[in-house]
């Protein structure tokens, strides 16, 4: 039932009734006589500050971009159209080395001829030869100008491939700033052929999330052509990356890179304030959840670089900021573990420390774990926090963890959440014999999280050894659902309840083998 | 024994007294704001409320099975946000919702909704008597308050262009009306919509026209305050025909109602808008005899089979009509 009050109590509320004066002015004097005897200045903990964060660096960085040369607002200087035309159709029919000239007269004209090329570029009516043709002098140009033109093609062009065209030629140009937008692009494309080219562009520019995609691509593209081509992206980008081979790239980048196998390079300002930019709209400024969905998903997705400028974005006065990002750490896994001590510290602040204690676990970060089993068994953490360090124990899952996660789940007292939730991580950590009964029973129950209980048990099957586990797991396996089909509810109450009855005939096997 | 030594310590004793039980003894009835951790501790007293919530879609929106599947058992995180929120009173109204750790088979529940930051709980009236000691909240009530979650799909903007806005009828006139129609004994916490295969009937009705030998299908949104399916892209409303008599296998789509998934560039978003009624020729050749025509609601958005969608099996049907040329 109901807990001991915050210490937060409000002064006075319209129900309670006013203390006698006396008493009151008696318990301050108490109290401040009690606090100035007992008082130990240095024994107070640090406190988690807040501030503007995000908005110091957007301003700083605004400040220096609006310094440097390459940004100013100066309007390129107008070109005649013909001329640019000329330069088009000249490279559009050339060959071998006459194509060097209208690619180097191009550069003499400048930006100037940005417009008559999109305008080229873009126009459906005009030979496909003409318009490949403007995307190349565009990239020929090189300029921050030309690369912004060329990335508006890749985002919103509804020709698939000009976006893939597009795309690869920004592969060309390898700004890191494009980065965070075709990352974007990238979760919405639908286009095989421009996932591959925006997933190479990205591995260019340092960024190898798109891997998944090429591996997709590789073994379950539509086309032979499309398979190798994206086969042949993969080992373009293995080579530009710096590592060994194709598997060292996934671990370092998927898992954890502590040797910095993969090249760094220190982001650009414009990339920087693309990050910072991302960052605000985490903030309780929008309302909709679709950007800031997005926002988190592209600032989990940019790599270890991230980290520490996510670790800054921490301490934002904000609290939906300093949520979020705790958030973007806690996707980023083995990319953020640099990440860890500040997520400790920010276990002190109340409004994040529950992100903070489950970013702590998906980050896999051991030095927590003394702090987080101790804020699990104290009854005064709060119940929120609680929960999140079960979970994170058993995402670090050390074997110390185990008799204090054995000590909640055996406890009838604790909440139903706190115990499932810390069966789940013994089920995780290969101690199944509590966690497995209290789960599968959970499989039976409507009112708990039946499905999470399904779902722990499935890892936990698929952890064990011997003929009648493997033998239950192709059971259960059999059950699931068709790969990519969402199944309606009276499906899904088959399949679990399918599962809930071979568990009951084998569990006791499983268990005592 | 100088008596005005004596009087002096009996009075320097009774000041002690006085202040020592000032400080000691535990005043009345000064108490915190209770603090809640689960809604089952609201069980005992709100005994009809709390079965009403918990046969309710909010009560489900963790543990259903719809949403544990489409959610790829919330391994998309995104959805936790609105599935299992934080108490809306402490983020604010009409500002988005923040995602809890704790309790999220609860789902939407009691402290989502009543729970105010510090402790205590927001009522639509002051209970100083009742246990819990409910301060009055208007925003309860308020449509800004549902939207938090519900208008992240834009279905309380769809309402404010809607006459019902321009006569105050709001969220819970409909969602939440009183039991029995009597205010005495307060708001269904069912929160019936797209779960309740009734109140998603009386959103829409269908009807055939005749024109130039050929049926328009009419489909008008009669009842929703907002478009028709709404909320959810996971949710569509489709139109099938069948020559009468013919068995289930012989259902044909011939359009769909939904908005789509941010990656569905291809899909458009024709939700049925507050208030519209759609007209849709059956351009098919085999509908020239006497047909019938159905609108089936469906909860997921694809059907096994693309080519042979099975609506009776996969869907609920609202209305069928008979058309006879």
């Amino acid at each position: 039932m109901s807990r001991v009050p915050s210490v937060r109590v409000p002064l006075l509320r319209p129900f309670q009734i006013q203390r006698p004066f006396a008493q009151t002015i008696a318990r301050a004097a108490f109290v401040a006589a009690l606090c100035w005897g007992c008082s130990e200045p240095a024994q107070e903990a640090a406190q988690f500050t807040h501030s503007a964060v995000v908005q110091d660096h957007l301003a700083k960085l605004d400040q220096r971009l609006s310094q440097s040369a390459e940004n100013s607002d100066s309007q390129a200087q107008a070109v005649d159209p013909e001329q640019v035309g000329g330069l088009v159709a000249m490279l559009a029919t050339s060959s071998g080395g006459a194509r060097e000239l209208p690619l180097t007269d191009v550069q003499a004209l400048g930006d100037g001829a940005l417009a008559p090329l999109m305008v080229i570029a873009t126009r459906t009516d005009k030979p496909q030869q003409e318009r490949l043709a403007a995307l190349e002098l565009m990239e020929a140009l090189g300029s921050l100008r030309a690369t912004e033109q060329l990335l508006k093609i890749c985002e919103s062009s509804p020709e698939a491939w000009m976006r893939a065209q597009s795309a690869w030629r920004l592969g060309n140009l390898r700004a890191d700033w494009t980065v965070s937008r075709l990352l974007y692009r990238l979760k919405y494309e639908v286009d095989e052929e421009t996932r591959v080219w925006i997933a190479r562009t990205l591995g260019l520019c340092g960024n190898y999330a798109g891997q998944d995609a090429l591996y997709n691509t590789q073994n379950q593209g539509s086309t032979p052509e499309l398979q190798q081509s994206a086969q042949q992206q993969i080992q373009d980008i293995v080579q530009a990356s710096g590592v060994e081979d194709a598997q060292v790239l996934w671990n370092s980048w998927y898992v954890a890179d502590p040797e910095g196998k993969i090249l760094r390079k220190d982001p650009s300002d414009r990339f920087l304030r693309e990050f910072w930019r991302l960052v605000s709209d985490l903030s309780g400024e929008h309302f909709q959840l679709r950007g800031v969905d997005d926002a988190r998903y592209i600032l989990s997705n940019l790599g270890a670089w991230a980290t520490p400028y996510l670790c800054q974005a921490l301490h934002d006065k904000d609290v939906y900021v300093r949520v979020h990002v705790a958030q973007c750490l806690e996707r980023m896994r083995g990319r953020a573990t640099g990440a860890g001590p500040h997520l400790l510290e920010a276990l002190t602040d109340e409004s994040l420390a529950p992100a903070a204690a489950t970013a702590l676990g998906e980050i896999s970060f051991p030095l927590a774990e003394p702090k987080l089993r101790e804020l699990l068994l104290a009854l005064t953490s709060p119940h929120e926090l609680r929960v999140a360090c079960a979970s994170a124990l058993g995402r670090i899952a050390l074997p110390k963890s185990l008799v204090a996660l054995e000590q909640v789940l055996a406890a009838d007292s604790e909440p139903y959440d706190l115990r499932q939730r810390a069966a789940i991580s013994l089920c995780q950590m290969g101690r199944g014999e509590q966690a497995v009964p209290f789960l599968h029973a959970a499989m039976a129950n409507v009112r708990v999280d039946r499905f999470g209980a399904e779902v722990a048990i499935g890892f936990w099957l698929g952890q064990l050894e011997g003929p009648a586990a493997a033998s239950a797991l192709e059971q259960w396996n059999a059950l699931q659902p068709t790969l990519g089909l969402i199944a309606t509810s009276e499906q899904a109450e088959t399949r679990i309840n399918s599962r809930h009855a071979l568990l009951s005939q084998v569990l006791e096997s499983l268990l005592n083998p | 024994m100088n008596p005005i030594k004596a009087m002096l310590g009996l009075g320097v004793l009774g000041l002690a007294g006085w202040i020592s039980t000032a400080i000691f003894l535990p005043s009345e009835t000064v108490a915190a704001p209770q603090q809640f951790t689960s809604s089952g501790e609201c069980q005992s007293c709100h005994t009809q409320v709390y079965e009403e919530w918990q046969a309710s879609a909010h009560a489900n929106s963790w543990v259903n099975p719809d949403v544990r599947d489409q959610s790829n058992n919330f391994s998309n995180t995104d959805c936790i946000d609105c599935h299992a929120p934080r108490p809306i009173f402490e983020t604010g109204i009409g500002k988005r919702v923040l995602p809890r750790a704790s309790r999220r088979n609860e789902g939407v529940d009691c402290i989502a909704c009543h729970v105010l930051p510090g402790g205590g709980v927001a009522g639509t009236m002051e209970g100083p008597s009742a246990v819990c000691r409910p301060t009055a909240r208007r925003e309860l009530t308020r449509e800004e308050f549902c939207g938090v979650c519900h208008d992240q799909h834009k279905t309380v903007q769809q309402w404010k262009g809607s006459r019902y806005a321009e006569q105050g009828i709001g969220c819970i006139e409909c969602h939440m009306p009183y039991r029995n129609n009597d205010p005495a004994q307060g708001r269904e916490h069912t929160c019936k919509g797209g779960h309740d295969m009734d109140m998603v009937k009386s959103a829409v009705t269908i009807r055939g026209v005749r024109e130039a030998g050929a049926w328009v299908i009419e489909v008008e949104n009669i009842g929703a305050g907002h478009s028709f399916p709404t909320d959810e892209r996971s949710r569509a409303a489709d139109l099938f025909w069948k020559p009468v008599g013919s068995d289930s296998k012989a259902w044909k789509q011939f359009y769909r109602f939904r908005s789509p998934y941010r990656w569905e560039v291809d899909v458009v978003d024709n939700l049925l808008e507050v208030h519209e009624t759609r007209r849709l020729p059956l351009t098919d050749e085999g509908s020239g005899g006497a047909i019938e025509v159905a609108i089936f609601y469906k909860r997921s958005p694809y059907y096994e089979s693309t080519e042979k969608p099975d609506p009776e099996r996969e869907a609920n049907l609202l209305h069928r009509i008979e058309l006879t040329p």
